[in-house]
């Protein structure tokens, strides 16, 4: 699809097996192939179990794979970089941080000097609207708030890659949508490379530029469904007819895995 | 934001769980309960004979006495060496064991065994061994606060390291953060509320390690007073003592339970 140069994520057939306690091999991931462009935003959706957290481990640098290769900007991956930097589910802020030190962690990993350091976050605070929240801890704000926090630490480090694990399933509905257009608001002013892995087929087909499904038993990709809803989206881009035939396309793939587990079994 | 307190239905103002919701009323609850066990000790003593137990007004008399004559403040200041120097070798040394034994798996093989065997077993069986090995010196009785006190930092320890969310190590290696970064920044921070749990129950047990060397080994403080006095039937000089330790035992625990809620703040709620 697209020439090597142009690959901001590159992962060619990589499978990966799981050793359980027993000592028996289960694989987990079976032949991958998927490619995220610099500048694109890439969501992977799919059942539980199905490898998506995995692989996205494996590109940050955190876990190992079986065979195949993995590409970060056209570097083989050896582990984490400076170049990527990871969102988290359950947001992983520093509790006894101020939310200013929690968003400047990953400078102080590299050694920006405490001035600098906080001269960037808050930059980004206030770029994630937590310009007023500097000095809170993270406990006293509410779930959407201290995703914000997360993303501002992610950010910080000016990756070119951001990879985000459900970043918004621990949100509440509400607040995801507004999450959602807020990330794209940042999104758009940057060249950042994402990759997205969620459990909401609208919030995959509103944020992304490529969809990718994949299917479990073992991990691999099903389809890649290309949307083409014009950007920028906003509130009225969620009630275009193409985004929910879109959604309704996805649904149809993964509605099939769900109610027969076998069928989607790779031969 | 800020969670809100949960709503409580208005209660009658004299009623005791109404007042103990309040500072002032607690401080009344306390004060009184004190006030009582005090008219009750005063009532039980008899000061007829020396033999017999002290009233509270006997005992505050003859505590004075001690501490004016200079005997009191020299034993104890004779004790805390003890419990000074034996505390600060279970911090020095528990710690740093209780996070090698979270994290290396041999040191686990090889230290948890003998943390059984010293919370399983009565400390004070083991008192002639250390006396037959150091005999009476402040070396023996500084090992036998050790020995009371530094299970309980090592485990305590070692559970708070093992316990920290692995999601936050993993934010941290995501960094680029070094294991001695994240062990510096992460871990050990994360770990604070569980090892000065650990740190709380060790100091009651440095405590009662303390005046028990000091019982059994003799040689000097507070222990051998309390024997010396015991030896000559004096009951109120063996009461006032005993409640010296009783106090300061309190206020030691009160600054470390200070110390904990400061440093534990973030983990509450």
């Amino acid at each position: 699809m697209s020439g090597k140069a142009d690959a901001a994520i590159s992962i060619r057939s990589v499978s990966k097996y799981y050793v359980s306690g027993n000592g028996k091999k289960t694989k987990a991931l079976d032949s991958v192939d998927l490619t995220v462009n610099r500048g694109e935003f890439v969501s992977i959706i799919g059942p539980s179990g199905c490898g998506k957290t995995t692989m996205l481990k494996m590109v940050g640098g955190i876990l190992g794979w079986d065979h195949g290769e993995v590409e970060v900007l056209g570097k083989a991956v050896e582990g984490p970089g400076p170049e990527r930097a990871t969102v988290f589910q359950s947001f992983a802020l520093l509790p006894w941080m101020t939310v200013i030190d929690n968003v400047s962690f990953g400078l102080k990993v590299r050694g920006v000097a405490k001035p600098e350091r906080y001269n960037i976050a808050r930059g980004l605070l206030k770029s994630v609207g937590l310009g007023d929240f500097e000095h809170a801890y993270p406990r006293q704000l509410s779930g959407g708030m201290q995703q914000r926090v997360g993303l501002a630490r992610a950010l910080a480090v000016s990756p070119q890659v951001l990879l985000m694990d459900e970043p918004f399933s621990a949100i509440d509905a509400q607040t995801r949508l507004i999450l959602q257009t807020d990330l794209l608001d940042i999104w758009s002013k940057t060249d950042l490379s994402v990759l997205f892995i969620t459990h909401a087929m609208d919030e995959a087909v509103f944020l992304s530029d490529k969809v990718v499904i994949m299917g479990a038993r073992p991990g691999h990709v099903t389809e890649v469904i290309d949307v083409d809803l014009p950007r920028p989206r906003n509130e009225a881009t969620r009630r275009d007819s193409r985004f929910v035939e879109l959604t309704g396309r996805v649904w149809d793939r993964l509605r099939g895995m769900i109610t027969d587990p076998n069928a989607d079994v790779a031969a | 934001m800020v969670a809100a307190r949960p709503a409580r239905p208005r209660a009658p103002r004299w009623r005791l769980e109404s007042m103990a919701d309040r500072r002032l009323g607690r401080l009344a609850i306390r004060i009184a309960a004190l006030v009582l066990f005090i008219g009750i000790w005063q009532a039980a003593g008899d000061d007829s004979i020396n033999l017999l137990f002290p009233t509270f007004t006997r005992t505050v008399s003859v505590w004075w006495d001690l501490v004016e004559s200079g005997v009191l403040p020299i034993t104890l200041l004779i004790t805390n060496q003890t419990l000074f120097v034996g505390f600060l070798i279970v911090l020095v040394l528990g710690i740093p064991i209780g996070i090698f034994t979270a994290r290396i798996k041999l040191m686990d093989k090889i230290v948890s065994p003998y943390l059984t065997f010293l919370v399983a077993i009565p400390m004070i069986a083991i008192i002639p061994v250390i006396q037959a090995l150091l005999g009476l010196t402040f070396a023996a009785r500084v090992t036998v606060v050790v020995l009371f006190a530094i299970p309980y930092v090592v485990i305590n320890t070692a559970v708070a390291v093992r316990r920290v969310d692995p999601v936050l190590t993993e934010m941290a290696f995501s960094f680029g953060a070094s294991r001695l970064m994240t062990l510096r920044d992460v871990v050990l921070p994360a770990a604070v509320p569980g090892m000065m749990a650990g740190i709380r129950i060790a100091l009651g047990q440095a405590l009662i390690g303390m005046v028990v060397a000091e019982l059994t080994i003799v040689g000097a403080g507070i222990g051998s007073l309390i024997a010396d006095l015991q030896g000559r039937f004096r009951v109120a000089p063996v009461l006032a003592v005993a409640c010296s330790i009783v106090i300061e035992g309190i206020i030691l625990m009160s600054l470390v339970e200070w110390i904990e809620r400061r440093l534990g703040r973030w983990s509450k709620q």
